[in-house]
């Protein structure tokens, strides 16, 4: 339910785009930017009478861009903005992100650079 | 009202139990902090212990696990000083370990949560301790 709702929040904002989005690992040809997102945890947070009440999972977002692309100006703004769309979309659709989003640098050592996002999902279940 | 032989105003009573409860209230702010720095001990304490490879690792990756200073007021912050050449330039091995998808083993995000607990039990002991 989590994973369907992270692949169908980052397809429907970022395939317009021509951003794909891949669960665990990458497929497909190279592209200049994509996502990867992989479900870190699904944590019980509140129970009551030994039922649980309440679930937090932890989706991980990784955004992927050519390194080159830092080079100037107008990529550098693109990228921003497909950094600030996972955000918001991820935002709108009820997820948070209570560390923000930062720079990972080429964690896969592939000449691509990473933003991670760590969101959140509380749920009552 | 009477106390010890002199009439005091219901003002002067309400401005002595706020002056208390503001001392009390900086003592348990003080213990928090306290606790704060041996919460934060125990977590570089398990970071330790869980960092992957059989120390002394080759990077000192292990060892690195530091506290990064108190920059504001109940918050601290631990990382991990290793950096490793990657085709970009330096990186975190930290982030590489965590976040890689191809060279990946996470561990710190699950350490930290198991480690909450532990580290919460340490908080309150200390101002338990100092109450």
């Amino acid at each position: 339910m989590i994973k369907n709702l992270v692949q169908v929040t980052l397809d429907t904002a970022l395939y317009p785009l021509g951003v794909y989005v891949h669960e665990q690992r990458k497929s497909g040809p190279d592209a200049d930017m994509y996502v990867v997102y992989s479900l870190s945890g699904d944590a019980e947070e509140f129970h009551a009478d030994n039922k649980v009440l309440v679930k937090a999972a932890n989706p991980t977002v990784r955004f992927y861009y050519r390194s080159e692309k830092l080079d100037n100006y107008a990529t550098r703004q693109i990228i921003q903005a497909r950094e600030y769309l996972i955000e918001s979309a991820m935002k709108a659709a009820g997820f948070t992100l209570p560390f923000g989003r930062f720079d990972a640098g080429d964690v896969d050592g592939i000449g691509y650079m990473v933003t991670v996002f760590e969101f959140e999902y509380w749920r009552v279940v | 009202m009477a106390v010890a032989g002199r009439f005091i105003q219901t003002s002067e009573l309400e401005d002595a139990i706020a002056e208390i409860m503001e001392e009390y209230g900086d003592e348990i702010y003080q213990l928090t902090e306290e606790g704060l720095d041996v919460a934060e001990s125990i977590l570089i304490k398990n970071l330790k212990a869980a960092s992957p490879g059989s120390p002394p690792h080759k990077v000192n990756f292990a060892k690195n696990w530091k506290s990064k200073g108190k920059k504001y007021k109940m918050l601290r912050y631990v990382g991990n000083s290793t950096m490793v050449q990657g085709p970009d330039g330096e990186i975190p091995l930290a982030n590489i370990i965590e976040y890689s998808t191809n060279h990946g083993s996470p561990f710190i995000k699950k350490t930290f949560e198991s480690s909450v607990d532990e580290m919460a039990a340490a908080v309150v002991n200390q101002i338990k301790k100092g109450v």
